[in-house]
């Protein structure tokens, strides 16, 4: 059995080539940079004509904060949904916190389920996205309406609307963008069977 | 190296984690209660600095995404182009003789003020900017600006279109800027019908079309009626196009008429907009307060 020194050695270290320059990201890095382009593409795509009122249903974070906490890594995925979660309450400017909150609960609870049951094939993600989704928006709605931020004239009905389009949305864009976390993000995110699940180290 | 305090140290690692993630959870709990106290639209420090740290990359973005759709719209859809083309020019013509009428009450206007020796703060310029982005949400309609404080713009500056109002600034940083459209939810504008000019509010819905309240089932409303700023709620100008009655739902006497709003300006598709200096506070000049009584030449010497 490989001690984790060694298997930690192992991992791609970050240096640059001169012949080409190819820069290798710790894994820290390519999260915060993955999660900086979520939120520009979240405000952006919705502008697109035609198709871009589907991209309002769309949460690019929250569908990080799934593909990070799929994995056994509770500190890291909590930390991830709440970084991501805040960013999204900035640009949004509406109630700081709630967006935060809601990820963070649900990325760490996703890593303490996924101790237990494995979360992290492909098939089993893109079940729990949905799940998540709907989770996401009813507890977002909960606080809006909880602090009164709620937009005048919104009933339990447009709640369940928005989750059920969230629901489809999340679900179809993950198919889509699971497999590019994959490329971009999955061999420093996938955790090794010898570490402990609940480490206290963050990546 | 830190150490945590002893208590900490006996637990195992999940405790700590589950501790400190319930921490945190609980800060943020407290975070929306202080935000949602002060009630602060959109003014924050780290709003603003992650607003424009974020500005190149959604200028970027937005650069890719309109390049693409013009490729697709010049070179693919090129039905309609005539008679866009012909609708396009009669519609030029009609605003030409429209911009001579304006220029000329301009002029009016701009001698009475001089008669009236009122004085103007110095008026901000109008500052014409791109839409890089929205708020990729169903709950709030905000969309950014690629122009900032650096080039004039104005927390409360009201945003327009050559079609109409399109909502106003609520949150600026150095190169970058928010605007709540009305048809934000929690957006809402001081509205006047243009024909039988009444007063009322207009609320937006997160929805295509807005709301006009407070309006009497008294008043004679007809779908098609133009509605304009009123200019009662101190941050849009008077006469302002905000957009046209849709459908109505007529109260009986003593209720309300139930009224459906589309914007003049469409809301989904803005590319540039101008950006309004905020509304002018303007000040009488000592000319028209009583003056205390003077001598007479006569009772002087």
């Amino acid at each position: 059995m490989l001690s984790p020194y060694v298997m930690r050695q192992s991992l791609p270290q970050r240096r640059a080539s001169t012949n080409l320059i190819v820069l290798e990201l710790g894994p820290t890095a390519r999260v915060t940079v993955a999660l900086l382009l979520m939120v520009a593409l979240q405000t952006t795509l919705v502008r697109l004509p035609y198709f871009g009122f589907v991209f309002e249903h769309v949460d690019f974070i929250l569908i990080l904060t799934v593909f990070v906490g799929v994995q056994p890594r509770a500190l890291r995925a909590a930390l991830v949904g709440m970084t991501g979660g805040l960013l999204q309450d900035l640009v949004w400017g509406v109630l700081y916190g709630a967006s935060g909150f809601t990820k963070m609960l649900i990325g760490y609870a996703l890593a303490v389920v996924s101790v237990k049951f494995s979360l992290d094939s492909k098939v089993t993600r893109l079940l729990v996205l949905p799940l998540c989704s709907v989770v996401n928006t009813g507890l977002f709605a909960f606080f809006l309406y909880f602090f009164s931020m709620l937009p005048p004239g919104t009933t339990f009905r447009d709640v369940v609307r928005v989750g059920m389009f969230a629901l489809l949305g999340n679900g179809l864009a993950g198919l889509a963008l699971f497999p590019l976390g994959d490329r971009w993000l999955g061999k420093w995110i996938a955790v090794r069977s010898t570490d402990e699940p609940l480490a206290p180290r963050a990546f | 190296m830190l150490s945590l305090p002893s208590p900490l140290q006996k637990l195992d690692p999940a405790r700590r984690i589950a501790l400190l993630v319930a921490g945190l959870l609980l800060a943020q709990f407290f975070l929306m209660s202080l935000h949602a106290r002060a009630r602060a639209l959109g003014q924050s420090v780290p709003r603003v600095a992650l607003l424009t740290v974020l500005q190149p990359l959604q200028k970027a973005s937005d650069a890719v995404i309109t390049t693409v759709v013009a490729a697709w719209k010049g070179y693919v859809d090129l039905r309609g182009v005539y008679a866009t083309n012909q609708r396009l020019q009669a519609e030029n013509d009609r605003l030409r003789l429209l911009l001579v009428e304006r220029e000329r009450e301009a002029l009016d206007g701009q001698r009475l003020r001089e008669l009236l020796a009122l004085k103007q703060s110095a008026p901000a310029p109008t500052v014409v900017a791109n839409v890089i982005g929205g708020d990729g949400t169903p709950w709030f309609r905000q969309i950014l600006l690629d122009k900032g404080s650096l080039d004039g713009v104005l927390v409360n500056a009201p945003v327009v279109t050559p079609q109409g109002l399109v909502g106003r600034v609520v949150a600026v940083g150095p190169n970058v800027a928010v605007v709540q459209t009305i048809a934000d939810g929690q957006a809402g504008v001081g509205a006047t019908l243009a024909v039988s000019r009444v007063n009322g509010e207009l609320r937006g819905q997160n929805q295509p079309l807005c709301r006009l309240d407070n309006v009497s089932g008294l008043t004679d409303v007809s779908e098609g009626e133009m509605v304009l700023t009123s200019g009662l709620d101190g941050v849009y100008p008077k006469g302002l196009i905000i957009g046209m009655v849709e459908t109505v739902e007529r109260g009986s006497g003593a209720g309300l008429h139930r009224i459906q709003v589309r914007p003049a300006v469409p809301l989904e598709r803005l590319e540039e907009v101008a950006v309004l200096p905020p509304t002018i506070r303007v000040t009488v000049s000592d000319l028209l307060r009583p003056s205390p009584a003077t001598k007479s030449p006569a009772k002087s010497k």
